[in-house]
């Protein structure tokens, strides 16, 4: 219940906002226009609604009902982030109000700007100010005020088509231009919000925040149509047209008071980007595993071309159209999309997905975790000589770690469990650690690398007299070393040696770490003693080997020089 | 010691090798949780000596009137300690000073909110071996 007050006092706050930061747009920028019953509303909305949403934001922090959340509000409302911009963004709002109240173009233009500023102050206490994200925040202040100033001024557009029914034309066309601007903004701020905050294709699909985002572009390409059609269609026939024209902006106005609701709902909901999806497919789509570096930066280039493309196309069609030259932007779009489309997919290829497909360990990639998994499977394991089998045969395309969760847990792709019963969540995670660990040291031997990706398991290490993890140490090259490893330019030593701590740079902080490590190299721990492990900036395992620190020095530099990406789970 | 040369220069190549790129997510290198960036003394280690204070950082911004961190020992009890704090210095982090702690194993609860009116929570143990 809370949380659809929640909902309600958000959608509530912002629409009123929007509906005054549009009116006083309008009378500003385009021509006067009288809707005092209309002013009086919104006016007295955004108090009563920001009152509402700070008991039930109130409630939800103290996880408590309305009424006894009551007395907390004083507390949220003083003391919290949320609290303090929603109040400062009120008290804005409420000025705007009283500079309003007498006419004039100056006046309606201060006034639009202040509520502008108290919209936005909200944004301090929004996603983007927790993650201390400054160009997100940039990218969504552009976003909102853009939306505000479209979808507010549809209203008094409607209005004043009533009233100056001799200047529609002029009216309109003012509008558009400014509706052009906004759609244009808000478009390329939302793809780079989806960027930062979904990330990815999984999480668009697989998480309750990709899924509302997806709604909210379904809503956004509606209204767009709507635009469309009003520009295209129903202005050249003004002024005959004024009456169709007019209900198509009320039908404009609904739907965008729909997509404030459902931007609401998705600033109540976790960033995909933190949440382990679930994949909904029974397949998922796989890039064949390019050959060399060359071959990556080529179809990087192909994709950046790809993309640069597909703007322009989308910035001239949507030029075209406002001149009214839809025949020609329809063209464009379509040969620019297929030209597009062409330079952006490679070739792919599908191959059978679970719902965990896209899970990541929950507790990361862990020497604990690695040897917890392998106490599991010396315990017993009917299955996992199945399960290496399957990783070992990259041919049939590569498990993912949340495939190989479902294998060891339920089977897969034909592939029996590891054991009669599931295994409990957790430990399906750690023997899918140990078995990751252990098919890498066999594949090494057999082929003298690895098919795929594979980190350096995470562990507590010493460094000079402080607790880190292996994992805090991202941005740097490391090389984990096992026995007498002195110094080496370029990279961090970090021994899998407790005793070597004094000696080394860092150094493990149980002799445990050996053990996971031996594993990667299918050598038992005793006989690791001079092996090297290079780690690149992002985490990632990129090579191993005994003694010649003159190749270890050349291998530092290649790895400083070319990280692999980073991968959804870092965040 | 005492591998051949041949044998450095194929496993040099291995780096490239490695380096391939896929679509699909795979063994990735990943933090304790979601919202757990980092945490003193790490999760799952074993110290000789109690820590002067438990340190945990977070992936964002806290709400300090809605944060807690609370420590249990092995038996569940709770352990005394003055109320969590965020560090001066950095909004992300939470710091829970400590008296002086036995040996044993003890598990950090950690309840935040983050600024954007986000809740989470979770846990993580951590042993002192004593002696």
């Amino acid at each position: 219940m809370p949380d659809v007050l929640l909902l309600l006092a958000r959608t509530g706050h912002t629409a009123f906002t929007i509906a005054l930061i549009g009116l006083w747009s309008f009378r500003a920028l385009l021509a006067p226009v009288a809707m005092p019953r209309f002013a009086t509303i919104a006016s007295a909305g955004v108090p009563v609604s920001a009152g509402l949403w700070l008991s039930a934001q109130a409630a939800s922090l103290t996880e408590s009902s309305i009424a006894d959340a009551i007395a907390a509000v004083p507390d949220v409302a003083l003391h919290t982030r949320f609290g303090n911009a929603l109040l400062a963004g009120t008290l804005l709002i409420a000025v705007a109000c009283l500079i309003a109240r007498r006419a004039g173009r100056g006046r309606a233009g201060l006034a639009a700007a202040l509520a502008t500023t108290g919209l936005l102050a909200r944004l301090a206490s929004g996603h983007a100010a927790a993650l201390q994200d400054t160009p997100l925040l940039v990218v969504q202040a552009v976003h909102v005020a853009a939306a505000a100033l479209w979808l507010g001024m549809l209203p008094p557009l409607w209005a004043a088509l009533g009233q100056h029914q001799g200047d529609a034309r002029l009216i309109v066309g003012r509008f558009s231009r400014i509706g052009l601007g906004a759609v244009i903004a808000l478009a390329v701020t939302g793809f780079a919000q989806a960027l930062s905050l979904i990330g990815d294709v999984p999480a668009l699909l697989g998480t309750r925040y990709g899924q509302v985002t997806l709604a909210k572009v379904a809503l956004f390409i509606a209204i767009l149509g709507v635009a469309v059609w009003n520009r295209v269609v129903l202005t050249p026939a003004l002024p005959a047209s004024i009456c169709r024209l007019r209900r198509s902006i009320v039908a404009e106005t609904f739907t965008g008071l729909l997509i404030v609701a459902v931007a609401a709902l998705i600033g109540m909901l976790p960033p995909g980007i933190h949440i382990q999806p679930d994949w909904p497919l029974p397949f998922r789509i796989t890039l064949p595993e390019p050959e060399g570096a060359g071959e990556a930066e080529g179809s990087g280039m192909g994709a950046a071309i790809g993309l640069a493309l597909l703007a322009v196309t989308v910035v001239a069609a949507a030029v075209l159209c406002w001149r009214r030259r839809v025949r020609w932007a329809g063209l464009l779009a379509i040969a620019g999309a297929a030209a597009a489309a062409f330079l952006l997919l490679p070739p792919i290829q599908l191959q059978p997905a679970t719902q965990a497909s896209f899970r990541t360990m929950p507790e990361g990639f862990t020497v604990a975790g690695i040897l917890r998994g392998q106490d599991i499977a010396a315990a017993g394991c009917t299955g996992c000589d199945a399960i290496l089998q399957r990783l070992l045969d990259p041919g049939r395309g590569r498990l993912t770690d949340g495939e190989l969760y479902k294998t060891i847990r339920n089977g897969f792709e034909g592939i029996v469990p590891a054991r009669g019963e599931p295994l409990p969540d957790a430990e399906a995670w750690d023997l899918a650690a140990y078995l990751r660990t252990r098919a890498a040291g066999i594949e090494l031997d057999r082929d003298g690398g690895w098919s795929g990706r594979l980190a350096a398991p995470d562990m507590p290490l010493r460094c000079a007299g402080e607790l880190r993890n292996l994992s805090g140490l991202r941005g740097r090259v490391l090389r984990v070393a096992a026995g007498y490893a002195p110094p080496v330019e370029g990279a961090l030593t970090v021994n899998l040696d407790p005793d070597r701590a004094t000696a080394s740079e860092c150094a493990a902080l149980s002799d445990t770490a050996r053990r996971a490590y031996s594993l990667i190299v299918n050598a038992s721990p005793d006989a690791l003693t001079g092996y090297w492990f290079l780690v690149d900036g992002n985490g990632w395992l990129r090579g191993t080997g005994r003694g010649f620190p003159d190749i270890l020095t050349e291998a530092i530099r290649a790895v400083a020089v070319t990280p692999l990406s980073e991968e959804r789970a870092h965040h | 010691m005492g591998s051949h040369p041949e044998d450095s220069m194929r496993r040099l190549l291995l780096l490239f090798i490695v380096s391939s790129a896929s679509l699909a997510t795979v063994a990735a290198p990943a933090f304790a949780h979601a919202h757990l960036q980092s945490a003193t003394p790490p999760a799952n280690s074993t110290l000789r000596e109690s820590p002067p204070a438990i340190e945990v950082t977070f992936t964002e911004s806290l709400e300090p009137r809605f944060s807690t961190l609370t420590l249990e020992d092995a038996a569940g009890r709770p352990v005394a300690t003055p109320p969590a704090r965020v560090a001066e210095d950095n909004p992300r982090k939470l710091v829970l000073a400590l008296p002086s702690l036995g040996a044993g194993r003890y598990t950090v609860i950690w309840r935040v909110t983050s600024i954007d009116t986000h809740r989470t929570e979770g846990r993580f143990s951590f042993t002192i071996a004593g002696g």
